[in-house]
């Protein structure tokens, strides 16, 4: 790549004068500027192909037969005309135009003038006296690069209380700023970024944001989900190409912001010797919360507005607060393809002929959770975000409220400087110290990742529960040097795989948590799905019952166990075998299992929905 | 899916609270999206000549394949 880099040559070097003669003297006076252009990109663009063609027109070796209208120049004119199909025809004077259409005989004149082009333009490697000069490489277009400006995309003041008036340029020229902007992997350097002001309401616009009340404390920022550039650092800009990229990359791929910095800067800041830029990892974050707001909030009509001047993180705190709904991503009762939803069937043998169009459709979701979640505070009870991400363990209030006191449970005694124990828990303080430092984390990270523990290891107790066993949610921390973790993130899908919603939950997969996640997502009776799938179904059953609550469930819904999990179950246990089985064959849920038929052309049930989706 | 989810957590677990919370969302959000897509893809081809049909986006590649520390 460098070495290509290296070989560029500058564009062709000729007047105006002498390309517009050249122009006038051998096309149609009807020939379009997009042809014209065409034609001249065509030349610079195969520079490869100019090299060849020259090379036959230069015989150098004995034998060789000099040739004005080689195959290569010829196959170019051929895709030419290809290309322009009727418009070919402005490429010949009227003087040249065959009597009957022919494709070889305008292929052929084409082809000579395009080789006399060749010469105009100067991209022959050959000098007059038919000597190898040097051979062509790539074209440069840098000295051809469009200005580029980034401004407001309105072009007048959308305020719904302001008349439509005509924007300012609202930018000192002095004050014009100069960044980088990248478009999709082109970096283009010293552009300057302007904005628009309404002389009437004062509102500000930008490329991708408006600011409203600006200057006073009410200071507020639209983002505009319609914008063209975004605003990534002091000085960068880049297209959305750009930062879809970034947030595609990250969902198809598993990268983290580090990881796609690394890839672009060793892909793209490069290519261009001219206009070489090295991404950073903030900006590359920066893209992916400025076009996932900008997605998520056009997906539910509506531009996210926020407080000027929020800095990242309070962006995407205030993002999820406005655009997450609570975690809710599709309206469960808006999705209802083939593979989610069935029609109501009185029988297991009732065949597709039998049910009428009008029958109500039974949905089922899947819940499942997966053992993953951010740190919280410490102290019992309290989910709050911790003061200091990076080595504290309690909330704002909680720090506050501990103050000075020793860190271990239930202990009044003041805490020792520097440590976070009293002069009694020092043992218990070095020992956390020594099981959290560099070394021994770095240890466990590996033996985490590669999944083998070796005898002579230390035997890791991964906190992993049985899915359908009581658990005990009420355990105690015997300190609080070091913050606590959510323990999992339940998702609600759909048999298809689309995502309904999806939370966390503190200390446990308790089935009371599963019941109020479900109560929260659907409310109403009309909007809960006829099956929901878990792993501890029975659990959760026995839960309800317990709780009162299936009095309200039992109207509308069913728990049944994921078939992969139901095979591990209790064959003895009653409840889970007569209310919680996936496919039961004695017509006890019809909507469960369908008639269908087998490779050999055999009837067989089949299960009705998909359970293992998650 | 699980699987699939997981992949997220060697960038996930470096995260605050704020930023887990988002980033979650939005990839689930775009994971919806994408299978809304190819359901409606696959209904417009009507099933004839479609994609190869290997990514039902659950893909299962669940291994933490990157050393990124996103600390943001």
């Amino acid at each position: 790549m460098t070495a290509a880099m290296s070989a560029e040559m500058p564009f062709p070097d000729i007047t105006f004068h002498a390309f517009n003669k050249f122009i006038g003297k051998n096309f149609s006076a009807e020939i379009s500027l997009s042809t014209v252009l065409l034609v001249l990109f065509t030349m610079t663009e195969n520079s490869d192909l100019l090299n060849l063609h020259a090379r036959q027109k230069h015989p150098q070796c004995t034998g060789e037969i000099k040739q004005l209208s080689s195959g290569w120049i010829r196959a170019l004119a051929r895709s030419l005309g290809d290309r322009l199909q009727d418009k070919i025809s402005t490429l010949l004077m009227d003087t040249e135009l065959p009597e009957t259409p022919n494709n070889h005989d305008i292929t052929s004149s084409l082809a000579v003038k395009l080789d006399k082009l060749m010469e105009v333009l100067k991209l022959s490697p050959f000098s007059k006296t038919g000597k190898l000069k040097k051979r062509l490489g790539p074209v440069s277009y840098n000295e051809i690069m469009a200005v580029h400006l980034v401004c407001p995309l309105s072009l007048e003041c959308e305020d719904i209380e302001c008349d439509p008036h005509g924007l300012h340029q609202n930018t000192r020229e002095r004050d014009i700023p100069k960044v980088t902007l990248i478009k999709g992997s082109t970096i283009y350097k010293d552009v300057a970024v302007l904005s628009g002001k309404c002389p009437k309401c004062q509102t500000v616009y930008y490329a991708d944001h408006e600011s409203l009340n600006k200057g006073t404390d009410n200071a507020q920022r639209v983002h505009l989900n319609s914008a063209k550039y975004l605003k990534l650092g002091q000085s960068t800009w880049v297209d959305r190409v750009f930062s879809t990229a970034v947030v595609n990359a990250m969902y198809s791929f598993h990268g983290s912001a580090a990881a796609y910095t690394e890839f672009w800067n060793n892909t793209y800041a490069n290519l261009n010797s001219k206009s070489s830029c090295l991404v950073t990892r903030r900006i590359i974050w920066q893209a992916f919360v400025q076009e996932s707001i900008r997605v998520i909030s056009a997906a539910s009509n509506q531009h996210l507005v926020l407080k000027e001047n929020l800095s990242i993180n309070e962006v995407t705190q205030e993002a999820f607060e406005c655009l997450g709904k609570n975690g809710l991503i599709i309206n469960p009762n808006e999705h209802a393809c083939s593979e989610c939803a069935q029609p109501y069937r009185r029988s297991q043998y009732e065949s597709i002929d039998e049910i009428e169009e009008d029958r109500p459709l039974v949905k089922m979701v899947v819940l499942d959770g997966i053992v993953m979640g951010p740190t919280h505070c410490a102290y019992d009870g309290c989910t709050s975000d911790l003061m200091n991400a990076r080595g504290g363990a309690f909330c704002p209030f909680h720090e506050t409220e501990l103050g000075n006191q020793c860190r271990v449970h239930n202990c009044q005694r003041s805490k020792v400087n520097p440590t976070q124990a009293c002069d009694q828990h020092q043992l218990e303080w070095k020992k956390y110290i020594e099981n959290h430092s560099q070394e021994n984390l770095s240890g466990v990270r590996r033996i985490l990742r590669s999944r083998e523990n070796m005898p002579w290891q230390p035997n890791i107790q991964q906190n992993v529960q049985p899915h359908d066993e009581e658990m005990d949610v009420d355990y105690q921390r015997k300190h609080y040097f070091g913050p606590s973790r959510f323990y999992c993130v339940e998702t609600i899908c759909a048999p298809c795989g689309t995502v309904i919603a999806w939370t966390k939950f503190d200390k446990a997969e308790s089935p009371t948590q599963i019941l109020n996640f479900l109560s929260s997502i659907y409310p109403t009776e009309e909007s809960r799905p006829g099956y929901v799938c878990i792993d501890k179904a029975c659990l959760v059953l026995r839960t309800c019952i317990a709780n009162g609550s299936w009095e309200e469930w039992k109207k509308t819904t069913r728990f049944i166990v994921d078939s992969y999990h139901y095979t591990n179950h209790s064959a003895n246990d009653g409840i889970c075998r007569t209310w919680c089985n996936p496919a039961p064959t004695d017509g006890s849920a019809p909507n469960l299992i369908i008639p269908a038929v087998d490779k050999k052309g055999q009837p067989c049930l089949k299960r009705a929905f998909n359970t293992q989706v998650s | 899916m699980n699987a699939w989810i997981g992949g997220f957590d060697s960038i996930l677990k470096r995260m605050l609270p704020g930023n887990f919370n988002w980033f979650l969302h939005t990839m689930l959000f775009y994971h919806t999206r994408y299978v809304l897509e190819k359901q409606r893809r696959r209904m417009n081809n009507d099933g004839d000549d479609g994609d190869s049909g290997d990514s039902d986006g659950g893909d299962g590649d669940g291994g933490g394949n990157d050393g990124g520390n996103d600390d943001d």
